[in-house]
């Protein structure tokens, strides 16, 4: 935090900090194939990953990386990487370190879709995807009601969005709380889905999640000038040329995008989204060109991990992840603010 | 004719919702001017910067920035022709004081990734007059709050408008850079930029500004030259009782309010 003496250092170290980023990924793509109910050696990844998808083999090591891991591990660096640029935007959008992608309603509206579908049994419509669905919708539903309430004129007023987002939160989390008072058989299932977990992943499901968490996520990076801008508040933003209305409409619905398609699968997954860009702007500065990127690689790189701890920490059971990201999450972020208290963000 | 009017407004009205905040502003102000705007707290003096900056849109009434209406420019556009500077600019982020500066090239900028060589030197160039290079690495955060109204200043600079609206620049300055960056706001109306600065200290207004506009309760109640400030005016406009002096030796005029006048 004290060079700043030298800019072209700052530089390098910023792209040291992604070299080491993209490093680590690798590493921990590396760890989350190998461990699990079932370990496989370093050796027999190389091999499985040489030989390639669709071989029919007995080769139980190869049939679990294929179907179970890959696409689990892939799954949680995309929802790693999508909250983490998320969370990196919203903070940005509301000048304020404590924001994150939930607070337009996403993991809300996404719950009620998914509890709806469990206590009113739509699964049998379409099968294993009418949850998403109908999370993906729910998800959408409530950012857009969030977005009507704080837009007048054209105008989209982010204290309100603010606002908004949070009343709506929870209203939606006290009719969730309502229906599992109606539905008492189905607690359990509502409960583990709210938790949020990767544990129902397959290759489909990174498929149908990794275009909506490339296009936000895109979305959001090309604000990144913008969002700079917004940091001395709209009006200065305005004044610097920035098209503030459709800077704010592009991250609300980027936002929501990115990750909604990935909490419509596992259920809302807290506490990634707002510590990991908080860390990566401590880590090197807020320019948002290098936190979102350098957040998504972060992000990813936590999640991998954390959903590595929750398949392994109590075989054979296996812990919702998002227990595990609150539970390390939240002590480290108290450690955070306790630390950098007296020195500003 | 239009364009040798760096602003030019006709019958401007503006209101919040309820009460008339301004009513109908009639303004002239020549390109190459460095004009001063004052007025009593209230006065509606930084919302009538905001209606010709083009963030506040008036309900009645015309806008011309170098002779272009302001309220139908894109942005990118409108912010290569006139910017407007808060009294106080707080980054809620440490971005280093270079990062600050280069943003002053967004309406320029072309790649999200990188700044074109004229970038740089802008930036160099808008650091290096209003002499903050030797903080470009330091957190803005970290700064104290004249440091960072040069900072924002230079931020200005380096958007390169034809139009400054400067809302009271010199707060937080103490009297060296107070006196610097009224010279420097001089030097750019002398290279034929149009600046309009909202001043609380008339006595800056009056040895700096080659035209003075009053404003009172939403109206425009005088515009003068400096020579042509009375006690009179300063009465009904601050409701002061002052002098008007001279000093012998440099021949600058200053304002001594004496005593809240009782009218």
């Amino acid at each position: 935090m004290t060079e700043y003496s030298n800019g072209r250092k700052v530089k390098q170290s910023k792209w040291l900090f992604v070299a080491a980023s993209i490093g680590l990924s690798a590493v921990s793509i590396f760890l989350g194939l190998s461990f699990g109910s079932v370990s496989v050696s370093f050796k027999e990844i190389i091999s499985a990953l040489l030989a390639g998808p669709g071989l029919e083999t007995d080769d139980i090591a190869y049939t679990i990386l294929w179907t179970l891991r890959f696409p689990r591990v892939l799954l949680a660096l995309i929802e790693g990487a999508s909250l983490g640029v998320a969370g990196a935007a919203m903070q940005g959008l509301f000048r304020n370190p404590m924001a994150d992608p939930y607070v337009l309603g996403v993991s809300s509206g996404a719950s009620l879709g998914a509890v709806l579908g469990i206590v009113f049994g739509f699964g049998k419509v379409l099968g294993l995807w009418s949850l998403p669905i109908l999370a993906f919708a729910g998800a959408f539903l409530s950012t857009g009601i969030v977005y009507l309430l704080s837009t007048k004129n054209g105008r989209t007023d982010t204290w309100t969005l603010l606002l908004a987002g949070i009343a709506v939160s929870s209203l939606i989390s006290s009719i969730i709380a309502f229906l599992m008072v109606l539905f008492r058989q189905r607690v359990e299932e509502i409960v583990f889905w709210t938790m949020g977990g990767l544990g129902r992943t397959s290759w489909k499901v990174v498929g149908a999640a990794l275009p909506y968490a490339l296009f936000g996520s895109a979305v959001l990076w090309f604000q990144s000038m913008a969002l700079n801008a917004f940091s001395f508040g709209e009006e200065a933003a305005f004044h610097m040329g920035v098209p503030v209305e459709t800077v704010k409409r592009r991250i609300l619905w980027g936002s929501s995008i990115a990750t909604a398609s990935c909490v419509a699968f596992t259920g809302p997954i807290g506490f990634i989204g707002l510590i990991v860009p908080h860390v990566v702007r401590i880590l090197i500065g807020p320019d948002h060109r290098w936190l979102i990127p350098a957040s998504a690689l972060v992000g990813g790189n936590a999640l991998i991990l954390a959903d590595l701890l929750a398949r392994t920490i109590v075989p054979p059971l296996e812990i919702p992840v998002g227990v595990i990201t609150s539970l390390c999450g939240a002590p480290f972020f108290l450690y955070l603010l306790a630390k950098t208290r007296k020195g500003g963000m | 004719m239009g364009s040798d009017m760096g602003i030019k407004l006709n019958g401007l009205s503006f209101s919040y919702g309820g009460s008339v905040t301004l009513s109908g502003i009639d303004l002239e102000i020549p390109r190459g001017t460095l004009a001063a705007l004052l007025g009593p707290n209230g006065a509606g003096k930084s919302t009538l910067l905001k209606n010709i900056s083009g963030y506040l849109k008036p309900q009645k009434g015309e806008v011309l920035v170098c002779g272009k209406p302001v309220h139908s420019l894109k942005d990118k556009e409108r912010s290569r022709i006139v910017t407007y500077l808060a009294p106080e600019s707080r980054s809620s982020f440490d971005f280093s004081v270079e990062e600050v500066v280069m943003m002053g090239r967004l309406p320029y900028s072309e790649s999200i990734l990188s700044h074109s060589p004229d970038d740089l030197q802008a930036a160099e160039e808008a650091m290096r007059i209003t002499q903050v290079e030797h903080l470009r690495h330091r957190p803005v955060t970290s700064l104290s709050s004249g440091e960072q109204q040069r900072v924002q200043i230079a931020r200005a600079i380096c958007q390169d408008p034809d139009v400054f609206l400067l809302d009271e620049p010199t707060a937080h300055l103490d009297m060296s850079f107070e006196l610097e960056i009224m010279e420097l706001v001089k030097e750019l109306a002398e290279e034929g930029r149009t600046v309009f600065a909202i001043l609380h200290d008339v006595n800056l207004a009056l040895r700096y500004a080659s035209q003075l506009f009053f404003m009172k309760e939403g109206s425009l109640a005088y515009c003068l030259e400096a020579n042509q400030v009375s006690s009179d005016v300063i009465r009904d406009v601050y409701g002061v009782d002052a002098r008007i002096l001279e000093d012998a030796e440099s021949g600058i005029k200053f304002v001594l309010p004496y005593s809240i006048s009782r009218l």
